[in-house]
């Protein structure tokens, strides 16, 4: 089966955040915890491929890479009832296990060590697929695991999380192809206000990140006309290559099937509410200075929509002005109607996902580069960090990294003026070091 | 005693018995001594020389045309008693008739009884009365309609003479009628029934061509709507046996309940002649009864045993590329062949990679007969035409299904295939040149001349991915989903199968408008053909670029790599030699290479622009909403309405309204 995706989970998050994926994605395609295929689900037309493959028992098998400093986000998958879901060879817990203690530069040093066996995993996993489409990394950037080439991620508060975010959003600037972009505070705020549960567990939390990455996909896993490939998928809504942090929002939102209102959803209504910063799972700022604007729109819908009234939509959202886009180039809404997996019930008729690329992203990084330069100026906390080699003879790799975020932030800034049809005329080349190990 | 100067002797010579006497016998058709047939009127008269009042002389006139009456039916009669050609109506017309002359002759014999008793009585009553049968030459249904016309007439008795004698003429084809909407079967040797048949047309044209209206032969108390019903259940009969190969019931259940059905069915449709206006409600009533029925069964049987919906179903994902994971493979395996040129394509090549594709996706778990059916075809090649142009899936229908999916059917799918495989490829050839942007400015980074050139490469890669996928958002919903929606509905409202053929058709019909492959929309497919062979010659462009950028980073390092090696063997960096050459590569890439590229770029941006505003521009004004719509989508934040003026909305209002007036394109 061609194009298939590996999902990379990294560090105490990306492993959360994954198991929660990977049931959903059993949920979604009838296949029971232990990897069987349930018998209602045997004459899907689904494609379970992409994000599985079947053993030679015809178990389901998840094409995913487990790796963590520390065992217990790990062994508590293995101890539950997902345990034999996964392939044990692609389970990897550093042997000491002590973790990288929040510590960006603890994980570096580790990961430098145990780079050559993670690879191996990694490689056979590749070479276990007829053509790799991609990798899919859950991680998080404030903590010291997860670092290297990620795709999805999210934040928390930790002391020295503005370093770690700092060292990580450069290696995502510059390695990864596309970022969606969720933060805890919005993702909080969204449990309270939208779902009203007060104080929101991890796993109640890690369900909305995980509804986010299964609808985010689930054109791929069920084919139709148009976004049957990762790269298709994106390539509309990354219009060059540094611009590529995504934020997403999602509507009707439960994590409680019980509690859902349930009412006559319109893809209108769905579309205009994705526009609403309340449903958007990032906190941006206010930023007086720039004329913030959507470079592009993609809304996934799902559910029972008359395929008539998508146009009308987008005909109410341009009249109304409801989203304003980016003065330099074409741009506008995409919209993917997609299958619903038969066999989860929601309370909804319609649902949507946005994934939407605007520039006030920019705005998130600046928050984090004004946390840094306090830190840096009074070089605080940075004692653990000189301790691993990276950081034995200076800093630079801490400034190099503050550099490159900030390139990323002017060229956002940039983008929201009619002048960025020129900007690499004037400007020249990123920064010279890069140490992209790929 | 004269009344007058006319020629006619009006005095009382002759008798009043004579005169009635004669009188019965002219009723026969017998001429008299007194009263004979006047060849110059045709009409029998008295003879003028004898003396008869003028009164007596009209009255005798008067009812001496009963005897006129009576020569000519009886003349036709024995003109046509044993004529076959007069078929079967025909000749139940004549049986009719003659049996009103034995009436009448019962008449003629009371009356000729009274007047020998002595009655003088002379008997007013005109109990007989035809007008001349207007059959000359017509036979069945038409003479049917001939007698129909007399329905009309004021005088009641005339009326329910004329509705007896019709029951009796019409009896023939309510037996051939019976016979054709219950068992298929035409039993009409003399060509009276309103149906004809081709025996010579082939199974797979039945539904189409076999049958057809014989409209002279449709008797006027049938309308044409009530005649296609009842030729149609005949067809559907003719349809599930011969071409379904299905011989159950059409009624379902056992014969005895359809036994019983028929006999109670006979017997309405014994009266449904006898009703009051003919072609009334009861006809109508069986007629609906037997095509509701029938062509039930019929659709049974084409979607339980034919699986209609599967096959239909099949076309979209196929032919219609909806089965995306099969099409994005399909098209990954062929790429390297398409590229060459037509005539070097093997169809034993193309069907094995049709095999694999179909292995590697979901296709596999389709119903193999409906893999079967998919196969890859060969348009015809001209000169120049590269592999992309003639590739082409296609998909073998035959049997009952083929009645719907016709080979011009058939032909309207390819070309709408050959629309969407090439918006697929720009599709695909967009999304990988993404992927080389993406890869190649990781790489290039140490190449900083060359970031400008990346970044035009971006811009134009961008709009034109964003013109690409707004039209394949528009062909998914505008053109696909909503005319599946369509169709669906009609089919699944369908009472017969030529609702769910002219749903097809109307499907079809609107696709391909929708895809601007209509007469009216070449100049707009010519305008985007343009646009898309702007996309590929900026994809060649940009890949060369890239090679160039590679085989200078390449050389660079190596270079650099030489330099370490030679200072960390105690050398000199560099040499004179090496510097010269390195700065003759650098020059020409930095001197001709990026230079040239860029300007290319600009070239291929500025066409591109243009190509698309004219674009826009013809869309605007097109008759069909949806390709409005595109427009809407294409532009959906006005970029380009603000850079053209001519775009801009109160005009493009104008033209948007007077369709009709075509606009010059802006050169």
């Amino acid at each position: 089966m061609p194009r298939e995706i590996i999902t990379l989970q990294i560090g105490q998050c990306g492993n959360q955040i994954g198991m929660e994926f990977w049931k959903q994605l059993c949920a979604e395609h009838g296949i029971r915890p232990d990897g069987i295929l349930e018998d209602f689900a045997t004459d899907g037309t689904d494609r379970k491929d992409v994000f599985f493959y079947q053993a030679d028992d015809e178990h389901y098998i998840p094409r995913a890479v487990l790796l963590d400093l520390e065992p217990r986000v790990i062994d508590g998958i293995t101890s539950s009832p997902y345990a034999n879901l996964y392939n044990p060879e692609n389970m990897y817990t550093a042997k000491h296990g002590g973790g990288a203690g929040n510590n960006w530069a603890s994980g570096y040093s580790q990961a430098e060590r145990l780079h050559e066996e993670t690879f191996d995993i990694i490689d056979r996993e590749a070479d276990g697929s007829d053509s790799l489409e991609g990798f899919v990394m859950c991680h998080s950037i404030a903590g010291g695991t997860g670092s290297v080439f990620p795709q999805q991620e999210d934040v928390s508060d930790v002391v020295v999380q503005p370093y770690n975010s700092i060292l990580t959003l450069k290696r995502l600037t510059q390695n990864a192809d596309c970022v969606v972009v969720l933060d805890n505070t919005a993702l909080n705020r969204i449990a309270a206000d939208r779902l009203h549960i007060q104080n929101p567990t991890f796993s109640q939390v890690n369900q909305l990140v995980s509804t986010i990455m299964a609808t985010s996909t689930t054109t791929l896993r069920y084919p139709g006309y148009m976004n049957n490939d990762l790269i298709g998928l994106i390539a509309s809504l990354i219009p060059t290559p540094r611009l590529h942090f995504l934020m997403t929002g999602y509507t009707p939102l439960t994590t409680d099937q019980k509690v859902a209102n349930i009412r006559k959803t319109t893809v209108l209504d769905v579309m205009r509410r994705l526009l609403q910063p309340k449903n958007v799972m990032v906190s941006t700022l206010r930023d007086r200075k720039n004329n913030h604007c959507y470079i592009s729109i993609l809304n996934i819908i799902q559910g029972e929509v008359d395929p008539t009234q998508v146009h009308k939509s987008l005909q109410r959202i341009r009249e109304r002005k409801l989203a304003e886009f980016i003065p330099w180039g074409p741009a506008s809404i995409q919209v993917a109607l997609s299958r619903k997996s038969p066999y989860v019930q929601t309370a909804h008729r319609v649902s949507g996902l946005m994934l939407a690329n605007h520039t006030s992203i920019s705005t998130v990084f600046e928050k984090n580069c004004r946390l840094f330069d306090k830190l840096r100026k009074r070089e605080a906390f940075l004692e653990n960090y000189k301790k691993e080699d990276i950081f034995k003879e200076n800093f630079d790799e801490l400034d190099a990294s503050r550099e490159v975020v900030q390139q990323l932030i002017e060229e956002y800034q940039a983008a929201t003026k009619d002048g960025y049809i020129m900007w690499g005329t004037q400007q020249q080349g990123a920064s010279g070091t890069d140490v992209s190990k790929v | 005693m004269s009344y007058g100067n006319d020629t006619q002797n009006t005095s009382y010579e002759v008798s009043e018995a004579t005169l009635l006497r004669e009188i019965i016998y002219i009723f026969q058709g017998i001429e008299g001594k007194v009263i004979k047939l006047d060849q110059s009127d045709d009409a029998y008269r008295i003879d003028s020389k004898l003396g008869v009042p003028r009164a007596v002389r009209d009255i005798v006139n008067k009812l001496a045309e009963l005897g006129w009456l009576f020569r000519k039916i009886r003349k036709y009669l024995d003109a046509h008693a044993g004529d076959k050609a007069m078929g079967l109506v025909g000749q139940s017309f004549c049986a009719a008739l003659q049996q009103e002359l034995t009436e009448y002759y019962r008449l003629l014999a009371v009356l000729e009884g009274q007047h020998q008793a002595g009655d003088a009585g002379f008997v007013g009553e005109g109990q007989v009365k035809f007008d001349p049968p207007p059959t000359d030459g017509k036979k069945g249904g038409a003479l049917l309609s001939a007698l129909h016309s007399n329905m009309q007439h004021g005088d009641p008795f005339v009326k329910s003479l004329v509705r007896h004698t019709l029951n009796l003429v019409a009896r023939p084809i309510r037996v051939i009628l019976d016979r054709w909407i219950y068992e298929g079967e035409l039993d009409d040797l003399y060509n009276e029934f309103f149906v004809a048949v081709d025996y010579d047309t082939k199974d797979d044209r039945l539904w189409y061509e076999k049958y057809s209206i014989r409209k002279p032969m449709l008797p006027s108390f049938i309308s044409m709507e009530l005649g296609t019903k009842i030729l149609n259940i005949g067809k559907s009969i003719n349809f599930i046996r011969r071409v379904c190969q299905d011989r159950s019931p059409i009624r379902g259940g056992d014969e005895k309940a359809l036994e019983y059905n028929r006999s109670q069915e006979a017997s309405a449709a014994a009266q449904l002649t006898a009703d009051e206006e003919f072609g009334g409600t009861a006809l109508q009533e069986t007629v609906d009864t037997a095509y509701r029925l029938t062509s039930k069964r019929l659709l049974e049987i084409f979607f339980s045993k034919y699986k209609f919906l599967d096959h239909l179903r099949a076309l979209r994902l196929y032919l219609l590329l909806g089965q995306g994971d099969f099409i994005r493979h399909l098209m990954d395996l062929l790429e390297p062949d398409l590229a060459k040129a037509a005539s070097t394509l093997y169809m034993h090549n193309l069907t094995g990679v049709l095999e694999t594709a179909i292995r590697a996706t979901n296709a596999q778990y389709a119903d193999p007969e409906i893999i079967e059916r998919l196969d890859c075809r060969l348009l015809e090649v001209s000169p120049g035409d590269t592999g992309w142009d003639v590739f082409s899936l296609d998909y073998h229908v035959d049997g009952p299904i083929s009645t719907v999916f016709t080979p011009e059917c058939m032909i309207h799918y390819l070309r709408i295939f050959n629309f969407l495989w090439r918006a697929k490829r720009m599709e695909y050839c967009l999304t990988e040149m993404w992927k080389q942007q993406m890869t190649n400015r990781r790489m290039l980074k140490s190449l900083p001349e060359v970031s400008p050139i990346l970044h035009m490469c971006h811009m134009l890669g961008t709009e034109m991915l964003h013109f690409i996928h707004q039209m394949q958002y528009y062909i998914t919903f505008e053109v696909l989903e909503c005319c599946w929606a369509d169709l669906k509905k009609q089919v699944a409202e369908a009472s017969d199968l030529d609702h769910i053929i002219a749903a097809h058709e109307t499907f079809l019909d609107q696709v391909l408008n929708r895809c601007l492959l209509d007469a009216e929309s070449r100049k707009m497919l010519t305008q985007l053909r343009t646009i898309f062979d702007l996309i590929i010659q900026f994809q060649n462009a940009q890949e060369s670029f890239f090679s160039a950028a590679t085989t200078e980073l390449q050389s660079r390092q190596r270079l650099g790599k030489a330099v370490e090696q030679r200072t960390d063997e105690g050398e000199w960096g560099m040499t004179d030699w090496d510097e010269e050459e390195e700065r003759k590569r650098s020059v020409k890439f930095v001197d001709n290479v990026i230079p040239d590229t860029r300007a290319q770029l600009k070239v291929l941006s500025k066409s591109y622009q243009d190509m698309v505003q004219q674009f826009l521009m013809m869309l605007t004004s097109h008759q069909d909403v949806s390709l409005r719509f595109l427009s809407f989508r294409l532009d959906f934040n006005e970029h380009y309405k603000q850079r053209e003026p001519k775009l801009r909305s109160p005009l493009t209002h104008r033209f948007s309204k007077r369709v009709k007036t075509p606009i010059p394109p802006p050169m």
